[in-house]
């Protein structure tokens, strides 16, 4: 109660600090008046017009100020992050982060292969502050391929995220052990990670809310190892226009109000919906890959649910 | 006049891009006497199936193969990745290879030097040959592969691959035909190859003399269907005139 | 149908020693019926045309490449040779060349009438035999003047002599040997005479004819069918057809009174022999090229022991024997001693060939579109060509040459112009149907029989096994057959 008496306050403050949100819009009062908004023109998609300006959710802001912001929502949701996220997909996030994991295949079976068994993969998971895809990965390097060696360094911007996410761990039999590990990091920002050192790189509904992607994912270059994966799992543009129309009335209309009835807290899911939409196209996206040195395989990303998200892999070269 | 091929010049202006193309598994295409090809495979993918193939028959086609070759062509266990489809990419590389490696393998004498050269069927036959030769180091192997290509989403791909192999072999025995035969060699070699490809799984006999025996008969086959759809399009245009004829030899006026 | 004269050159005409129909630079000799090619087909036609006292006044020429003379038959030729080039005539055609007047002189000696043949599936062994005493059945038995013969067999040669011979007793026509049409086009609309539609035909010895009607018995290559430009259709069977004169060991299982014709169907084409007089055989044999090539480069034991082998042994049997070089004759002789064959229903074994009577011709069948042009008439060969299986070819030019013959009695009694295609219809309208029929029939036994295994030859022999149980329907098939 405390806590969120506490949390109310605080975002009464961020939201009070700043007069743009009243400038640039009406007070809520009904659902639709988010329809209402989402049919205004949006603003361009890579909004650098300004200098040291970028985007969060249809909003222009100053850079430094989007960690922040992103910051604040993503504490405000933390606990009922999953719950949210259900809601909000039905569910479906559940198989595509299954879907992600197993396609990544991590672990090194001790039966086919011949190398070092006392060697399994360095995997890093960014913005993965509750640790679904850390888990996940653990449990299909143990049960799957028969590797006790594989290990995850889960790293997140937020503290709140991550303690979530140790609170999670408890539950797992990977809680003491030296296979996962929890780290404060800026994705753009990976210190305390050496070169050339991480076999699989993943993120997973987290690149949207980076300021600066291509450093974020230059970030990425610089820690893989000469072979290793960066692979991002995103939302992105949905194929079918008929079936886009659909999903974004759903999402625009539907998930904020989702967002006020179970979380009380209707302007962070609103930021999610629009940073969803501001997010570059599948194209784009692996351009941007390729731009930092990555080999995409074939297309350079896998459509999941018509659109709705994609996956993105690029692989280091070796020379 | 270069005889007519499955048109690729579309294709061939896309992949002149400077960065690499989106769908590298589309580049797979074959010889041309007016451009040069690129290779068909980016080199990372191509350094990995091939020290991948050499697994194949111990590992048979499984991700452990294609784990193996990542790590001797110097790559990571996880850059398995970089094959969007997985232990297809290293079917379809064995099939793309094999089919390109054709040209090279089988040479023919050029006409008019000394000794008879042989009829188109015969090439034909030799080029049909080698090819499922080239299949005999993982034949025992081949079974898995061609349940992998049979699933819904590959199995258009493997159809175009065989078509493109069909192609391939009329291509290099000479073939002229500018007509809808042309499309009947090609539908009528991609069914005898496949059957024959299929035999020659559970072929145990030396050398494989079964397989060949198998092939003579499929090709015999479709040389008396051909032979009786040509005689009975022959009769029914004649048919047809002596109809038209007789009717009018009784004065009806058509 | 005079040409119309102007008054004036008419007069100057009178003043002029008379011309008749002889041959200037300018204008080509006139002919009622032109008939190009002297084969069988050609002369029964003007033989008819001049038997009948109706048609005996039309100006007639026959135009021969070859000399017809040099082609006769001797009136000594002995009966231990015979040519290789024979024919089968059916009753009809026999009772058409009595009718002109041409069957006394026929040397019968050289003639073979015979009774019965049998016909048999080289792959089932499937038989029926065709006699008329079995067809017809117990309700309606044969009575004694009815003919017992199927037909005969006689010489191209022999044929062509008796017409000839006819021809020249009757008289009246212009019979140019040696002599090759050079041209033929269509005539000038001079002011004398309008032959705009009238063929002239320029012959190597450089006279002009213009034929009121043109007739064309020049075989199968006709150039006054290339003329009319009447299209000829059909397809070539891949099939040549091997002819020999064959010496038997005997005058036939039947005797010199019951000659008997024997045909065996083999999956590459049949093999006949015909019955000749005393113990001699024509064989035709249909077989592939390769084969026909090999069976001519045999030796005469080879080659006897091959047609021997042609009527007994298997179609497997063959293929083999046609892969050996040479040395047939002991391969053969091996086989029989271990083989039981019925031999009475089989011919005799050929003992011997008639030197220089091996020889083979290409198969196929050709229709003409039409038989009649303006002022354009085909018979024979030029007309169609048919598979010699069932030996029909020189029957259906026999009729139709006494078609012909009498569609242009019928013009010339209602006073039409014989060469118009109003006159001509009645002759296309008779034989045009009736020669598609049977060509259709050859050209569908010769495929059927052409399968080697499959439900087919089980239904080909069955078939053939109910027609030759049921004795109506084969009596039908054989007075088709007969013409009668």
């Amino acid at each position: 109660m405390n806590m969120q008496a506490s949390k109310t306050l605080f975002r009464r403050q961020l939201l009070g600090g700043l007069k743009w949100r009243r400038t640039a819009r009406e007070p809520y009062r009904c659902f639709s008046c988010s329809i209402r908004h989402e049919q205004e023109p949006s603003p361009s998609k890579f909004p650098q017009d300004t200098a040291g300006t970028t985007h969060f959710g249809y909003e222009t802001v100053d850079e430094a100020l989007k960690e922040h912001k992103v910051g604040a929502v993503f504490s405000s949701v933390a606990s009922s992050y999953d719950t949210m996220n259900d809601l909000m997909s039905l569910g479906i996030h559940r198989l595509w982060k299954d879907y992600f994991v197993r396609n990544l295949n991590p672990g090194a079976n001790p039966l086919t292969s011949s190398s070092d068994p006392e060697k399994g993969w360095n995997i890093l998971d960014i913005a993965g502050g509750t640790g679904d895809i850390a888990f996940r990965m653990l449990d299909h390097a143990s049960t799957i391929n028969n590797d006790a060696h594989t290990k995850v360094t889960v790293a997140d911007i937020n503290p709140d995220m991550l303690a979530e996410g140790k609170k999670r761990a408890l539950a797992t039999p990977y809680a003491r052990s030296p296979r996962l590990k929890f780290v404060e990091a800026n994705a753009e920002k990976l210190d305390m990670i050496p070169d050339n050192s991480v076999d699989l790189y993943t993120v997973a509904f987290g690149v949207r809310n980076f300021t600066h992607k291509d450093v974020a994912i230059r970030e990425a270059f610089r820690v893989l190892k000469p072979g290793g994966v960066f692979a991002c799992m995103e939302f992105s543009k949905v194929n079918n226009p008929l079936f886009d129309a659909f999903y974004k009335r759903w999402s625009f209309g539907a998930i904020p109000l989702i967002g006020q009835l179970v979380a009380g807290d209707r302007d962070s899911y609103q930021y999610l919906v629009e940073s969803i939409d501001r997010f570059p196209s599948q194209t784009e996206f692996r351009d941007m890959i390729q731009e930092a040195g990555f080999l995409v395989p074939g297309q350079g990303w896998e459509d999941l649910t018509g659109g709705i998200a994609a996956i993105h892999k690029g692989v280091k070269p070796i020379r | 006049m270069a005889p007519v091929r499955l048109s690729n010049s579309v294709l061939g202006s896309f992949r002149a891009a400077s960065r690499r193309s989106a769908l590298w598994r589309r580049a797979c295409l074959y010889h041309s006497y007016e451009y040069n090809q690129a290779p068909p495979f980016p080199p990372a993918e191509s350094a990995i199936l091939s020290a991948a193939l050499a697994h194949v028959p111990t590992h048979g086609f499984t991700s452990g193969a294609l784990t193996q070759g990542a790590r001797d062509a110097g790559y990571l266990d996880v850059s398995t990745s970089l094959l969007p489809r997985g232990v297809f990419d290293l079917i379809y590389y064995h099939l793309v290879t094999q089919r390109l490696a054709l040209k090279d393998s089988v040479q023919f004498l050029a006409e008019g030097e000394k000794g008879k050269s042989l009829s188109i069927e015969a090439k034909v036959r030799s080029l049909t040959l080698a090819r499922l030769c080239a299949n005999e180091p993982i034949i025992h192997r081949w079974q898995e592969a061609i349940a992998i290509m049979a699933q819904p989403t590959y199995a258009p791909d493997s159809i175009a691959e065989l078509a493109r192999l069909a192609d391939e072999i009329w291509f290099l025995a000479g073939d002229q035909s500018v007509d809808s035969s042309w499309y009947t060699k090609r539908a009528s070699l991609s069914a005898i190859y496949s059957a024959t490809e299929v035999f020659m799984t559970q072929d145990t006999s030396k050398g494989f003399i079964e397989t060949g025996k198998f092939l003579d008969a499929r090709l015999e086959d479709v040389m008396k269907i051909g032979g009786f759809f040509g005689a009975m399009g022959d009769w029914l245009d004649y048919t047809g005139h002596s109809a038209v004829n007789v009717l009018r030899s009784k004065g009806v006026r058509i | 149908m005079s040409p119309r004269l102007p008054l004036r050159v008419q007069w100057a005409r009178s003043s002029l020693p008379r011309r008749f129909a002889s041959s200037s630079a300018t204008s080509p000799e006139i002919y009622d019926v032109v008939c190009v090619g002297g084969g069988p087909a050609g002369l029964s036609l003007l033989t008819g045309l001049r038997a009948s006292a109706v048609t005996s006044n039309l100006k007639i020429a026959l135009i021969e490449g070859q000399d017809l003379q040099k082609n006769r038959l001797p009136q000594d030729a002995q009966l231990d040779r015979f040519s290789n080039r024979c024919s089968s005539l059916t009753p009809a055609s026999v009772k058409n060349l009595q009718e002109i007047g041409a069957w006394s002189h026929a040397n019968i000696a050289r003639i073979q009438p015979y009774q019965e043949m049998q016909v048999w599936d080289g792959v089932s062994d499937a038989r029926i035999s065709f006699d008329w005493d079995s067809a017809r059945s117990m309700l309606f038995p044969r009575k004694p003047t009815q003919p017992t013969t199927i037909a005969y067999m006689i010489e191209n040669v022999n044929t062509t002599t008796t017409l000839l011979d006819r021809l020249t007793e009757l008289g009246g026509v212009d019979i140019l040997s040696s002599t090759k049409v050079d041209t033929i086009e269509l005539g000038q609309n001079t002011e004398e005479l309008d032959l705009s539609s009238w063929p002239i035909l320029t012959l190597s010895n450089g006279r002009t004819l213009a034929a009121r009607l043109l007739v064309g018995a020049d075989g199968a290559n006709s150039p006054v069918r290339t003329f009319a430009g009447i299209p000829s259709r059909g397809f070539d069977y891949n099939r040549h057809g091997v002819v020999a004169t064959l010496r038997l060991e005997g005058p036939g299982r039947g005797g010199l009174d019951h000659k008997i014709a024997y045909q065996r169907f083999l999956p590459t084409g049949p093999i006949a022999m015909l019955p000749l007089p005393g113990n001699l055989s024509s064989l035709v044999w249909s077989t592939t090229p390769d084969r026909a090539t090999k069976l001519k480069s045999l030796s005469p034991p080879d080659f006897s022991a091959m047609i021997n082998a042609g009527f007994r042994l298997s179609p497997t049997d063959l293929d083999y024997l046609h892969t050996l070089p040479s040395g047939q004759a002991d391969e053969i002789a091996w086989r029989e001693k271990h083989m039981q064959v019925n031999e009475s229903s089989l011919p005799m074994k050929v003992i011997d060939i008639q030197p220089g009577t091996v020889a083979s011709f290409p198969l196929k069948m050709r229709h003409a579109d039409t038989y009649t042009g303006d002022r354009v008439a085909l018979v024979g060969d030029a007309a169609h060509t048919i598979h010699p299986l069932a030996g029909q070819g020189l029957n259906q030019g026999q009729g139709d040459a006494a078609a012909l013959a009498r569609t242009i009695k019928s013009a010339v009694e209602t006073g039409q112009d014989i060469g118009s295609l109003l006159a001509l219809e009645q002759y296309n309208s008779e034989r045009y149907a009736e020669n598609n029929a049977m060509l259709g029939v050859c050209d569908k036994l010769h495929r059927l029989y052409s399968i080697e295994s499959g439900p087919i030859v089980g239904l080909r022999s069955f078939g053939l096994r109910a027609v030759d149980s049921l004795s109506p329907l084969k009596s039908f098939f054989m007075g088709r057959a007969a013409g009668v």
